[in-house]
């Protein structure tokens, strides 16, 4: 931490690398880059790296295209493969305008808002996403099948399979990068894992989930394998969540613990859980954006699809580990890793905090298994459930003035009207199921 | 020539080329590990089989060779001898033009391997030496710890932590990392 410039040009000279990737991510989350020499580091760090934001889906249109990358130090990271051509390393950049403002569609400069503003009350968001992912095989034109390369399950322990080998050159490249690897584990379906990394303050988590995810493809990739994070690959079996454990923090002490109230859970600690369901529906379709994210909210795969929340039980939508003291914490369920991480941990802080501020108390909690209760003893419990479709997901996103506060108007339209049209690509195809179902029928 | 007791993959979609190849390997005393018909599959074989030298047409399916060479290279995968059938996007890496006579493909695949088996053992000692120059790190750290928290010189400080190590039964390295860590 605390890099300066001329920390950076001597890591750069000392490391023999001879290309830096300055990153940024476009509104869906995926990370793009600019490429640059070391001749150009100087410019570089002086925020004067220009490029095309036309070409970035979601960002501008053509007649105010120019954008400055502004790197944040604190990011310079080498890659830890050497290639014959010299050392690659990334800085994280925040968007800005020539006229020196942060870009309103830049979704890191989003992020950093939301922080601003809970920094008005001293408070931090620290985050830690679980994130799961599949490996399948490619065919020989290197596409990605569906075919995985074992039959390990969960927490399996002998190295059977090609995915074992490539998930451990995975952590070891992470560690490699500074991160600080808490679990790695194959996961429930065949083909699926779990790396976890260590909590950090919500930029520094949504930068490594960033960078995790290009870690994860990459190495896989090197094995002959292709890692995905679409959330549910394959029908029927479990789909990859993002389950994102959140607490927060005021002059480094975590005030959801408070060893003298009921379960040492601190008012503050209620009231964000508050805030977490009452805006549930608003902000799924941030932390669910695909089609494909709602295949996985269905019952029976470990996933929640009710809005409650719960002391152990798995099945709500929150649940507040065992775990006291500094660790105390609540545990988002919904998320899935296809999300964009800053816009994603934006939304999560936004509701919670609205939940303190406006002093929202939740339901009371639910130790029973939702998926077995009736629908009268679910309107007993006022348990409510997440949007059922990607359509559904954006009609509640605009009925939360909240959530489109969270992303600023900018990114609310543009991210609407690219969830909107993915939505409307969706329902107008003929799908294989209805071919199965209908053809032969009528 | 005498035998060689080195083993090998072939990666190539063209059964003629595989054909070819593999007998005049197999002439040489070279083993067959197993074979692949495009890169990703070549990648997780050479991964499960880890062999000495990794034999690849240039013109293997997808097509990109160089990203291929460059993750074999830098993961220290194998040794690789490319096998240039008309794929002009490879150079810097060890190629021999087809049709090429076996004894300059056996020679040459020897020579690899043997080259292959000296870089090995040098990362492995490389390896060793950035471990030991870590844990110097690491005692040198701990005993400036040491010399701090209990107010020792040096050389008190430096027995203090063989005297843990002793104690725990763990490396010198290791006690020094729990002193850093703080759990000793």
């Amino acid at each position: 931490m605390g890099n300066g410039k001329q920390d950076i040009k001597n890591k750069v000279k000392e490391s023999g690398v001879r290309f830096i990737h300055m990153q940024f991510t476009d509104l869906a989350g995926q990370l793009k880059n600019v490429a640059i020499t070391i001749d150009q580091l100087d410019k570089a760090l002086d925020g004067e790296i220009m490029f095309d934001g036309s070409s970035i889906e979601g960002f501008v249109r053509i007649e105010e295209s120019d954008m400055y990358l502004r790197p944040d130090l604190d990011t310079f990271t080498i890659f830890p493969w050497q290639p014959r051509e010299g050392g690659i390393a990334r800085l994280m950049c925040d968007v800005y305008t020539p006229d020196g403002e942060p870009f309103e569609g830049c979704p890191r400069s989003q992020l950093r808002r939301m922080i601003e503003l809970a920094g008005k009350y001293d408070y931090s968001l620290n985050c830690g996403p679980e994130a799961e992912f599949f490996m399948f095989h490619t065919d020989e034109s290197g596409a990605p099948t569906l075919e995985t390369h074992d039959k390990g399950g969960y927490f399996d322990l002998a190295p059977t399979d090609l995915g074992e080998n490539a998930r451990r050159d995975m952590v070891v490249t992470l560690e490699d990068m500074g991160f600080e690897i808490e679990a790695s584990h194959h996961e429930v379906a065949p083909g699926q894992h779990e790396i976890d990394f260590k909590y950090s303050d919500a930029l520094t988590t949504a930068d490594n989930l960033a960078t995790f995810r290009f870690v994860v493809r990459t190495i896989a990739q090197r094995h002959g394998l292709y890692a995905t994070f679409m959330p549910k690959p394959i029908a029927h079996i479990n789909g990859s969540g993002m389950h994102t454990h959140l607490s927060l923090f005021k002059n480094g002490k975590n005030i959801f613990h408070d060893p003298d109230a009921e379960n040492e859970m601190s008012q503050e600690m209620i009231y964000f859980i508050g805030g977490l369901i009452k805006h549930a529906r608003g902000y799924t379709a941030v932390t669910n954006p695909l089609v494909n994210s709602y295949k996985r909210l269905v019952p029976g795969y470990e996933a929640p699809v009710y809005i409650a929340w719960s002391y152990r039980n798995r099945s709500p939508l929150v649940r507040v580990p065992a775990r006291r003291g500094i660790g105390t914490r609540v545990e988002l369920r919904s998320p899935d890793p296809s999300c964009n991480p800053y816009l994603a941990f934006a939304v999560m802080l936004r509701a919670g905090l609205d939940g303190i501020e406006n002093k929202i108390s939740p339901p009371e909690p639910v130790n029973l298994n939702i998926y077995t209760m009736t629908e009268e003893e679910k309107k007993a419990h006022n348990i409510d459930r997440l949007p059922g479709t990607l359509n559904d997901a954006i009609k509640e996103l605009d009925n939360s003035p909240l959530i489109q506060e969270a992303l600023g108007s900018h990114i609310y339209n543009r991210f609407r009207e690219g969830r909107a049209k993915e939505w409307d690509d969706y329902r107008i195809q003929v799908h294989e199921w209805e071919i199965d179902n209908y053809l032969s029928r009528f | 020539m005498a035998k060689t007791s080195f083993d090998y993959c072939l990666g190539s979609a063209d059964s003629n080329l595989k054909k070819a190849l593999t007998a005049a390997l197999s002439d040489a005393g070279f083993h067959a590990s197993g074979e692949a018909r495009n890169v990703p599959e070549f990648l997780r074989l050479l991964r499960l089989k880890q062999p000495w030298l990794a034999v690849i047409d240039t013109r293997i399916p997808p097509g990109n060779i160089k990203q291929l060479a460059s993750i074999v290279e830098e993961d220290n995968l194998s040794a690789s001898l490319f096998v240039d059938t008309g794929n002009k996007g490879l150079s810097g890496y060890m190629q021999l033009k087809w049709p090429v006579e076996s004894a300059v493909l056996a020679a040459v695949a020897e020579t690899l391997c043997h080259e292959y088996a000296r870089k090995r053992k040098l990362h492995s000692r490389i390896e060793g030496l950035e471990n030991k120059l870590k844990e110097r790190r690491e005692i040198e750290k701990a005993k400036g710890i040491i010399m701090k928290k209990m107010k020792l010189d040096e050389e008190r400080a430096y027995r203090y932590l063989q005297k843990k190590s002793m104690e725990q039964r763990i490396s010198l390295g290791e006690a020094a990392c729990r002193i850093i860590d703080g759990s000793s």
